[in-house]
């Protein structure tokens, strides 16, 4: 874990509320694995309010550049404070933070089930394991909230799409997508990043089809080290640090509350 | 060791003045990739119990304009698991290690404190009877004055070492308690704690912390807080540890100018994990710029 002040070398608005940054960090972007995340300051210079960082899931990471790219969404003060950031603009990040995500060596056919912004760590980890057979399933409220679909493509992984209101790919849940194509052809492996009811019906569906898998979890967090223990979760070995001891848990792991 | 940054406090010789608040530093080891427990005067443990506690279920924590709420419900693995893993991690280290007490009964209190006795690791203890975040026990014991002494007088009793008591805001007279921990045999006072308060998510008409109700703290906090150490230093002969909303320079100072001996960084941690070393550069660089030699000059300087 480093502290840097990172150099803001791209900002792409990519939709309305989402955002693409890609920051030159390279203390950072060499130690980074797919599935953690970085901490961002969101107070401007000598001010304190918003207090706390806020974690943000790495999407890239290009240590040959020294840079790590991220994907968020504007939902509150601190996330809003960081999309006003412009191109050559520093920000003060602290990274990488967390486990990030482990394959076993084999892992057969992979299902990556993306919900919303839950999108970028699941391609961070694609672009990692190149020989690796994954296949993306992507929902969203509606085609707006789908991004990224060329990079997807450039890299070879096949996806499909679900939106709520149907105006892109399957109209419905994604985890009922992810079943009928299931049904068609089993997958081996599950790995999912998304809201929490789209979580447990993953986890659900590991049970039923017996598949082992991981899944990434968010949490409000405070220091973003492990000290706090303000971003626990509940799991079946008792409360664990989301920012340390995860984001990235074992599928059948997580214990969600009904 | 630079001398002018040099306090003593409860019979402890601190390099400097600045500890970290309980409960937001660990046992000091996640601080590492940015500094070592060496950079404080003195370290001040997550509150430790005699059995495990759980802690409280999820949400703990949440945003507030200029400050959070945390019910962490100090979760911590018992003073067993503190002794094997902790003490252990904390030895190498020159800077004396104050350990966080916290209790549901008196007996509590004393079991952890005896139990930790014979280890020299451990220079001195601090009573949390301020939590707000825990039913029984903790905030009972810091809410009335007869109750603050007895568990403070029990304590005494069991420790020749340092005694330190952290005292809570949500009190109608904090100086009452104040005096009441003096004449149970404290060393010195902590405060304060956080200020209880809540938040509602107004999507799921719910409380957004697991707990419903949970502890404030960051720079909302930071007036109240200097406020009451100026009042209790008023009050009582024991030293000060100043502490809540501490995010610069200038806010320590403001606490030690009323009052407080030591100052601690908590919530300004999570701000910015640099924040304690950027404060030790900003006191020194005061001392300097105002030809002070020795910052316990200072010490309760706004009441002269």
């Amino acid at each position: 874990m480093r502290q840097t002040e990172a150099l803001i070398v791209e900002r792409t608005v990519l939709g309305p509320g989402y955002y693409y940054y890609r920051l030159l960090c390279p203390e950072i972007a060499e130690l980074a694995k797919p599935g953690q995340f970085i901490e961002i300051k969101v107070s401007s210079e000598g001010t304190l309010d918003p207090l706390l960082s806020r974690p943000i899931s790495i999407y890239r990471i290009d240590r040959k550049e020294g840079s790590l790219a991220v994907i968020f969404k504007t939902v509150g003060r601190g996330t809003r404070r960081i999309a006003e950031l412009k191109m050559g603009n520093q920000v003060s990040i602290f990274g990488p933070v967390g486990n990030g995500f482990t394959l076993p060596e084999e892992t057969g056919r992979i299902a990556l089930i993306a919900g919303g912004i839950g999108m970028p760590p699941l391609f961070s980890l694609a672009e990692h394991y190149p020989e690796r057979d994954f296949t993306l399933f992507y929902g969203g409220r509606s085609a707006g909230d789908l991004l990224g679909l060329e990079a997807w493509e450039k890299l070879g992984v096949p996806y499909r799409l679900a939106t709520d209101d149907g105006s892109a790919g399957f109209h419905g849940l994604v985890t009922a997508l992810f079943e009928k194509e299931y049904e068609a052809r089993p997958f081996d492996y599950m790995i999912a990043c998304g809201p929490k009811p789209m979580l447990r019906a993953v986890q659900q569906l590991a049970a039923k089809y017996r598949l082992p898998g991981a899944l990434s979890l968010e949490a409000y967090m405070a220091c973003g080290v492990g000290a706090c223990l303000g971003c626990t979760c509940v799991t079946t070995k008792g409360y664990k640090r989301v920012c340390v001891d995860g984001p990235v848990f074992d599928i059948s792991e997580v214990a969600f509350d009904e | 060791m630079n001398e002018s940054m040099q306090v003593e406090i409860a019979g402890l010789t601190l390099k400097n003045p600045l500890l970290p608040a309980s409960g937001t530093y660990g046992y000091g080891r996640e601080y590492l990739p940015f500094f070592t427990p060496d950079l404080f005067g003195a370290v001040v443990t997550k509150g430790v119990s005699v059995t495990p506690w759980v802690g409280n279920p999820p949400p703990r924590v949440y945003e507030t304009p200029s400050g959070m709420l945390n019910a962490i419900g100090l979760q911590n693995p018992g003073v067993e698991r503190f002794i094997a893993e902790a003490l252990p991690f904390l030895e190498p280290y020159r800077t004396p290690v104050i350990v966080n007490v916290v209790g549901k009964t008196i007996e509590d209190y004393v079991a952890v404190v005896e139990r930790l006795n014979d280890f020299p690791v451990v220079s001195g203890y601090e009573l949390n009877i301020s939590c707000p975040n825990v039913k029984e026990g903790g905030i009972a014991f810091g809410t009335k004055p007869d109750c603050a002494f007895q568990v403070t007088a029990a304590v005494r009793k069991a420790t020749r070492k340092p005694l330190i008591v952290k005292l809570s805001p949500n009190v109608t007279d904090i100086i009452a308690i104040a005096k009441a921990v003096e004449e149970g045999g404290a060393d010195a006072v902590s405060l304060i704690n956080t200020l209880l308060g809540m938040a509602i998510d107004i999507r799921s008409r719910k409380p957004v912390l697991g707990n419903v109700v949970g502890g404030l703290s960051g720079p909302a906090v930071k007036p109240v807080a200097l406020r009451m150490v100026y009042q209790v230093y008023k009050a009582i002969s024991i030293p000060i540890i100043g502490m809540g909303g501490i995010c610069s320079a200038a806010d320590a100072l403001e606490f030690i100018m009323a009052g407080a001996t030591a100052v601690a960084i908590g919530t300004g941690m999570f701000h910015d994990p640099m924040q304690p070393q950027k404060i030790l550069d900003g006191i020194r660089e005061f001392l300097k710029d105002e030809n002070i030699g020795s910052i316990a000059e200072l010490k309760g300087i706004a009441h002269d």
